[in-house]
């Protein structure tokens, strides 16, 4: 009877994905509003470069990148995850477990391509369980994962027995670790290129679509003909074998499979794919955002080191700056609705 | 006479959404101790006119009198303080608080600050045994039959003294003893000088428990009169009596000789029974019945959606088992859905993205990869063959109008290029123009050969669009006419039969 959609004029654009035609009448505003935490990065890097001379120096900003490389892995995974207003509080475990196996198998002399191969293997494991309690018993996301978040760190400290595996001489380990290409280390190469792929099968193919379509009306998509319990299955792989990779590059950075490796990390990536635009309640999200929210946070991070920041203070201020990023993205979205 | 002792009198109410008149002019008496039926085909305007009523809207223009006050109700507790109760057709029950929490839960009675629980037993089993409804006050809520809940509204609303309690659809949900259980309680409400607002689509129940009827059409009093003198027919004729205006395409007639869809003994249980029918090339069916007759239902199991108990399909002579919609999709049948915000949009998506979303592996290429100027083009076609009214391909969909929504759905299901159309309320909420548009392209495609099964609450629509038409109550087929045979009246009368 009531329809309240009539109102065209006074929505701001929301385009989904950048690729996607171009939405709405631009202005100034919105164009700041669309790149609100591209600008919120580049002010930080400016405030940071005017307080430390090291910040603008090349080594410093490999650094960030460097940082960034396994949080942006994991990051990724989380948005697919989310945009299909899902969860996955499981990552960071998963990125132990991989890690140490892979790890505990070097060492037991299997080689290194076998070991990757089953670290990837037991992500993709990972992400097959979640998938398969939230699609098939219809579970909330956030319960199976938080299952396995407990499980894979669990399995990890048996494995290990809590002990931390050294693979430090391991040659493949090293050339991921200090190898470069043309001056890019490799895993920043890496992370690039999976960031390239995943943005392109995001907004450039029909599962991607799919995705958004899950995210923003699960029972409109059901009824379109999508194959709803099977592209949640995919996204929980794809989040698991990406943790997998992940738990490969945590492992070469440190030089060996640690327990400990991974806590916390999903949380940042969830805070990483926030800050970036994605909406929990799915449908929204762009992996263009993603990268620049974990950007934000490195950078955030790095640059209170320089300023030698106490670390007891950096958790209040990042917790500061993901809640006023959030805050920015409600406010925006209430003003389109 | 009856105006001295009215206990509510309305005049001249009207109400209006974004331009459309939902009440016009519209008046309505309550006495004391009366029970009222208020009757009306979906749209009528019962629902806006109680949800005035119960302070839910404020009205535009008229005026409330409660016991010859005038009165002004600004929200639903505003209603409740005068004495005025309603009963949703989807009850407000908190499923996991007992009977007695639910009873007085805007009231719950404290002692220093603390619920007392002595006190709240006490008052509801007083309240429940004035009704004479045997059940524990400390029974939790969910584990009651719906009609026991109801029980537990209507305790509630007791509660507050209510001088007036309106029931909507109060027998949608609940089984035949309840509904005797129901009128006995009804009945004794009435002898405390309660009055009922009695809102029903069963024509039996309207006659058997109200005094008087009041008909609505169209957002206007159609008529109104003693249960005692008026007949059945009369009512029939109050609810559809509006003019066939023409907007309705000249449908040639034509042969029905090649069966495309065959059911056969369709059945889940509780919900539908053992229903067969035959859909033929070219043809618009036409699916009649009230709200609650699972014809949507029904038709989600067709396109798998939802399953079934008992029953086969036959598509073009061959049995076929559908699992899910991708299965119906790829078999040739397509279903524009009855409720587009929750079934068909994609909110945030653009008019090219709702309109491909059905198809878009069709135009893809190596690794998926979307053909973006095809999906341009093909929408950009639609939008001019449906004449959707939008600035681009490129616009949000949720800036649409209603009708340009349903038409960018109706693009996205015949890219698909169906056989068998199934359209559900396809003229829902939308506006006269965009309708008479939808008939056309409705008409077009049956002249085309494509296979049309229409389900739709509006009669006129109905009559002036089908070949064929099926008439359900209850999960049954209770009628089945040609074109020629098809009346208002008769249809109702099927529709209303043996429930």
């Amino acid at each position: 009877m009531s329809d309240p959609n009539l109102s065209a004029s006074q929505s701001s654009p929301q385009p989904i994905h950048k690729q996607g035609p171009p939405i709405g009448r631009w202005n100034i505003f919105s164009l700041l509003l669309k790149n609100k935490v591209l600008i919120a990065l580049l002010l930080l890097c400016v405030f940071f470069s005017l307080s430390s001379e090291q910040f603008l120096r090349i080594d410093n900003i490999l650094n960030v990148f460097l940082q960034s490389a396994i949080m942006g892995i994991i990051a990724i995974g989380m948005t697919y995850v989310v945009i299909t207003a899902g969860i996955d509080l499981g990552v960071g475990s998963v990125v132990a477990v991989s890690g140490m196996i892979i790890a505990g198998m070097i060492i037991s002399g299997i080689p290194v391509i076998a070991a990757i191969l089953v670290g990837l293997v037991i992500g993709m494991g990972s992400g097959v369980i979640n998938g398969f309690f939230i699609t098939r018993f219809n579970m909330a996301p956030f319960i199976v994962t938080l299952g396995m978040m407990a499980a894979a760190r669990s399995i990890t400290l048996v494995y290990s027995d809590a002990q931390t595996i050294s693979v430090y001489k391991d040659p493949f380990l090293q050339f991921l670790r200090m190898g470069n290409v043309l001056g890019v280390p490799v895993m920043i190469l890496i992370t690039a290129v999976l960031f390239i792929i995943a943005n392109y099968v995001l907004s450039n193919t029909v599962f991607g679509r799919h995705v958004y379509a899950i995210g923003s009306n699960k029972k409109a998509a059901e009824v379109s003909g999508i194959n709803v319990k099977r592209v949640e299955m995919m996204v929980y792989i794809i989040a698991g074998v990406l943790a997998g990779v992940g738990g490969l590059m945590m492992t070469a950075r440190l030089g060996s499979g640690t327990p400990l490796a991974g806590v916390n990390l999903e949380l940042m990536a969830i805070a990483a794919v926030v800050i970036g635009g994605s909406s929990l309640s799915g449908g929204r999200g762009t992996i263009f955002g993603t990268l620049i929210g974990v950007l934000l946070i490195n950078v955030l991070n790095t640059g209170m080191n320089l300023m030698n920041i106490s670390s007891h203070y950096q958790g209040l201020i990042m917790g500061s700056v993901i809640l006023l990023a959030a805050l920015i993205d409600s406010l925006s979205n209430k003003k389109s609705k | 006479m009856m105006d001295e002792a009215a206990l509510l009198k309305m005049t001249g109410i009207s109400k209006s959404f974004l331009g459309v008149k939902a009440l016009n002019d519209v008046n309505f008496t309550v006495n004391r101790g009366e029970v009222v039926g208020l009757v009306g085909e979906n749209g009528a305007g019962k629902s806006t006119l109680m949800k005035v009523l119960s302070g839910i809207y404020m009205p535009d223009d008229g005026r409330i009198l409660l016991e010859g006050e005038p009165v002004i109700f600004r929200g639903p507790r505003d209603a409740q303080n005068f004495g005025i109760s309603t009963i949703h057709q989807e009850l407000n029950l908190l499923p996991h608080l007992t009977v007695a929490e639910n009873i007085f839960i805007q009231s719950l009675p404290q002692k220093r600050g603390v619920l007392d629980k002595k006190k709240l037993l006490k008052e509801s089993q007083l309240l429940l045994d004035d009704l004479g409804f045997g059940v524990d006050p400390k029974t939790l809520v969910e584990d009651l039959t719906v009609g026991a809940q109801q029980m537990v509204e209507i305790a509630k609303a007791l509660s507050f003294r209510s001088k007036m309690i309106i029931m909507d659809e109060p027998t949608s949900a609940i089984t035949e003893q309840e509904t005797v259980k129901l009128f006995e309680i009804i009945r004794s409400l009435k002898s405390k000088g309660i009055a009922i607002v009695y809102i029903s689509h069963r024509m039996e129940e309207i006659y058997e428990i109200c005094d008087r009827i009041i008909v609505l059409r169209d957002g206007r009093n159609a008529g109104e009169g003693l249960s005692s003198s008026l007949k059945p027919k009369e009512i029939v004729k109050m609810l559809v009596g509006r003019e066939m205006t023409q907007i309705f395409p000249e449908r040639e007639r034509h042969d029905l000789d090649e069966v495309v869809m065959e059911v056969r003994n369709f059945s889940r249980e509780g919900v539908f029974d053992n229903i067969s029918f035959k859909l033929y090339k070219g043809e618009i069916l036409g699916i009649s019945g009230l709200m609650g007759s699972s014809r949507t239902e029904l038709m989600e199991s067709i396109f798998g959606l939802e399953h079934i108990s008992q029953g086969q399909l036959f598509l073009n002579g061959e049995p076929v088992k559908i699992k899910s919609t991708s299965d119906a999709i790829s078999r040739g049948i397509a279903l524009v859905p009855e409720d587009r915000r929750k079934h068909g949009l994609i909110n945030n998506f653009s008019v090219v993205q709702n309109v491909t979303l059905t198809t878009l592996r069709n135009i893809s290429g190596f690794l998926q990869k979307i053909n973006f100027k095809k999906e341009r083009e093909i929408t950009d076609r639609y939008i001019a063959q449906l004449s959707i009214k939008t600035p681009s391909g490129a616009t949000i969909i949720s800036n649409l109008s209603g009708g340009n929504q349903q038409k960018a759905i109706i693009a996205r299901w015949l890219e698909c290029k169906p056989r068998i159309l199934i359209l559900d309320e396809p003229t829902r909420g939308i506006d006269i123009g965009a309708k008479s548009e939808i008939y056309r392209i409705i008409h077009d495609l049956a002249a085309k050969g494509t296979s049309i099964i229409m389900i739709s609450s509006e009669l006129p629509e109905i009559i002036g669009m089908s070949d064929r038409i099926l008439v359900m109550a209850s999960g049954k087929i209770t009628g089945e006419f040609s074109r020629e045979e098809a009346t208002p009246e008769t249809i109702m009368l099927s529709a209303t039969k043996g429930v």
